[in-house]
Order: C-alpha cells, then structure tokens, then sequence
C-alpha cells in the first residue's frame, strides 16, 4: 500500500507522540509528588538533629553542609569553587549554633549593645532589630547588622529548655536581614 | 433586387424561426431546464454522459425572471427572453400564489430571501505561541507559618498540534522564569504531551485537553545553582478565537499538578501543589 509524504509525516508525528506518553508514563504512574507543599511546612528541606538531642531544625541540604567543630557545630554554604577554599571565611554562608546564659530578650540586648561598642563607624551602623515566632511557638529574638563592608550578620536568640538561651549566628557575603531561606531556619527551629 | 430581398427575408426569418424551436434563442434557464431533458438514443446518452448546466451556479436556486413560467400541456417549452441583461426585481408573492417554479435538484429559494452567507470554517489549531503563568512554591523558603512560599513562574511555550480534529494531539516546548526576576532567579525548561477534545464552532472552538510533562528546573538556593527534575500533570480549559480562517488567539484556564524532584543527601524528595493556571496564546 503506497503512503504518501503526507501521511508518512503524520505517522511519525504520532510516533513521536505515543513515545512521549511512554516515556511520561512511569511520572503518571508514580509522579504525583510525595511533599504536598501546600499543607506540609518546610517542604523539600532536610530535618537536622543535634547529635546530643538539644535541637533540631530544617534546612536545604545541600547546599547547606553541617560539620562539629569541638562544642560547637558550624554549617556552611561553600562556594562552587572549592579550590580556593582554605578556611570558613571562604564560605557563602555560615551559622553557628551555641548556648549562652539569659534570657533571650536581654541576650539580643547585651549583643547591640557590644556591636555598637565595637562598632568603628557606631554612627553609622544600621542595626535591626525583630521578633519573630517560631512554628514550634517559642518567640525568637533577632538582631542584624552589617559589620563591614560585604559582609553580613544577623543573629537570633531563642529560649532553651533550661535558663540557656540558644544562639544562632548567621554571616554571609549577601544580605540576610530579609532573606526568606534564612528566615525559613529560623522558623523551624525547636528545642529539644 | 427586390425578390432577392423577399427571399432573403423569408430565410432569415425561418433561420430564426428554427433557432428559437431549437432552443438557442432561449434564455439560460432554458438551457437549464433543457439539460434535466434525457437523452433519448441510448447510445448517444452513453458517449455524451451527464450533460453539464453552464448557466446555473452550483448550489443557486434559478428563478424565472419576469414571472412564473406557464405551466401545463400546452404551455410553451421555451420562455420568452428577457430583452436586457438587467436583474429582474423579485415579484412578491401573491396570496394564494404558488411557489415559483425551479429546477427540480435544487430547493427553491423563498422570494424576497436573500441567500445564506457560507460556514466559516476553520483550519483548526496546528501551531500556537503561547504564554502561561502559574504559581509553584519556592523550596527552602517559607512564610511565617511554615508552608514553603509562593514563587510565580511565568513561561513561553510554542505547541505543536500534530494531530487536530475532534481531539486534539499536542507537545509543547516550554521555557519558564520565576515571575519579575531578570537573572539570579529559578527557571525550567519543559516538553509537555496533551490530549483533548475541541469543538468547532466556526469563530470559537472551545477545548479541553490534559496534559503531562518533564523537563529540567534549576533551583537558585544561597547563591548556589541546584539542577531539580519538574514535571507537570494537569488539565487545560479554554477557546481559540479565529480571527481569520488560519488564525486565532485562545484563553485557557488550567488547574496545574506541577511537581519538583531532586535529590537531598540521603534521598530523592519530590514536592509538588496544586495551582490554577492562566494561559494565553496566538496561532494558525
């Protein structure tokens, strides 16, 4: 049976389409998505505990990697250029997470204080402040600033189980008072 | 001479005579009216085959200019032509009058009527240039409640029908931004298979067609590029409009599935929404 140009291209047009519905098919079968990030908070990011169970949090890992420098456990964000990574200041963002004494108001508020004390231009040092409260509901109490030129700190205060108050020290090479991500870690963080 | 011009006169005079008894004075219905005649030798019916009417348009009812035509046995074959190429105006119909008479394969037009403009009718859809915007959620950022925050992707997309009838077939090629960013923003590139009926209205062909696709999405997190696997399931709501017998701009409504999967330290996640859709698009 003689098949025209015409039809020959219809055919392989279907062929094509048929193919594309196969190989769609195992994402119909299976592709629906396990997150639904409509009703489920923090989806798409990775639930990280402290080993000795004071906390835990949700961050994007990676490009968040977390590592335990003595007593104290540091994540960072390295470039995409590892080569040139010597130390943490090479890092596009860090946190560390320690305890300190007091409450988590008055812990923000003897920081500010410190920061304009060691600040060299304190007139013109910008400094903000904010409250937010967390998913678990515990109130967390924020300071940010810019200490130098590129870079970035923005440092929040939270309520421990005992009277320790959790720190959570942010620092990057873009700004983070606003940035959503970074807000996102905060909200998630709870107490053990 | 003047025998000569008798007789001239006698000649011609029969010369017409004769024509007009075969018809060739005859108006141009008469030849319609003629060409519904059979032959009668069967043999030559067979070598002439159907005779072609050259007067009547295809599809156009003929009139009788100048009034009904006499009917009966004893009403002449031939009409009378009218004496100038002027269209007759239409005889409103008397009360009681019957129809005017027409060509027995055609329906006659009612007098006074004029005749119906043609079905347009549409190349149905072959390609489209298309436009859509549709909400997905930003991994890794979150409102104050938890939930992952809202992120708009805008996307041009170039859809191919291959096949566009009843049902339509299509695989569209898309490239999608996150909505308001220049640069430093998420992005995807898709190919979407989609399947559904359309109805052709002449001017509106509404349609409804699901679809399914898979492409590459890259996610900006903490200023590094982190390559997701996207794809999409959904349904599609809407018109094409012709402008043109090959050309129409369409609207759509989707209700969209999109889905994000990519890989986390131990793990594959997938998260996905469910989203409306607005699309816009112009095509042949």
């Amino acid at each position: 049976m003689r098949r025209t140009r015409r039809a020959t291209a219809h055919g392989s047009w279907l062929g094509m389409w048929l193919g594309g519905w196969l190989t769609l098919a195992p994402v119909l079968i299976a592709g629906c998505g396990d997150v639904d990030a409509g009703s489920t908070p923090f989806a798409g990011t990775v639930l990280y505990t402290d080993p000795a169970g004071a906390y835990q949090f949700n961050l994007v890992e990676p490009p968040w990697i977390p590592d335990a420098l003595d007593d104290v456990t540091v994540f960072a964000v390295p470039p995409s250029d590892l080569s040139a990574v010597t130390d943490l200041s090479a890092a596009l963002y860090t946190l560390h997470i320690d305890t300190v004494i007091g409450t988590p108001e008055s812990e923000r508020n003897s920081e500010e204080l410190a920061v304009f004390g060691t600040a060299t231009g304190a007139s013109s040092l910008q400094i903000a402040e904010g409250t937010v409260r967390t998913v678990a509901g515990d109130d967390a109490y924020e300071l940010a600033w810019i200490p130098s030129s590129g870079l970035f700190e923005r440092d929040v205060f939270l309520a421990g189980p005992t009277s320790a108050t959790f720190r959570l020290q942010f620092g990057a090479k873009a700004p983070i008072a606003d940035d959503p991500m970074i807000t996102q870690m905060i909200l998630s963080f709870e107490p053990l | 001479m003047g025998h000569v011009r008798r007789n001239l006169a006698v000649s011609v005079g029969r010369a017409l005579a004769g024509l007009a008894a075969l018809g060739l004075l005859a108006a141009p219905w008469a030849h319609a009216q003629a060409a519904e005649e059979s032959i009668d030798d069967p043999k030559v019916a067979r070598r002439l085959g159907t005779r072609i009417d050259w007067v009547s348009p295809p599809g156009v009812a003929t009139a009788h200019p100048g009034g009904p035509p006499a009917v009966g046995p004893g009403a002449p074959a031939v009409p009378v032509a009218p004496t100038t190429g002027a269209t007759p105006e239409p005889v409103p119909p008397a009360a009681g009058a019957t129809p005017l008479a027409a060509t027995p394969t055609v329906p006659p037009v009612p007098v006074g009527s004029t005749p119906s403009e043609p079905v347009f009718q549409p190349v149905l859809p072959r390609v489209q240039l298309a436009f859509r915007r549709f909400d997905f959620v930003r991994i890794g950022a979150s409102d104050s409640n938890g939930l992952a925050a809202s992120e708009a992707f805008d996307a041009l997309s170039l859809d191919v029908y291959p096949m566009s009838s009843l049902v339509r077939l299509g695989l569209s090629t898309a490239y999608g931004w996150q909505a308001g960013m220049t640069s430093g923003g998420d992005y995807f590139a898709t190919e979407t298979a989609s399947f559904g009926p359309q109805l052709d209205f002449g001017r509106v062909v509404p349609f409804a067609e699901a679809l399914a696709g898979i492409g590459y999405m890259r996610r900006f997190q903490f200023a590094h590029t982190v390559p997701t696997v996207f794809w999409q399931l959904g349904i599609d709501l809407g018109a094409s409009v012709y402008f043109a017998r090959i050309g129409f701009v369409s609207v759509a409504l989707g209700y969209l599935r999109p889905v994000n999967g990519f890989l986390r330290t131990t793990s594959f996640e997938t998260v996905y929404t469910n989203t409306w859709s607005f699309k816009i698009g112009i095509g042949i």
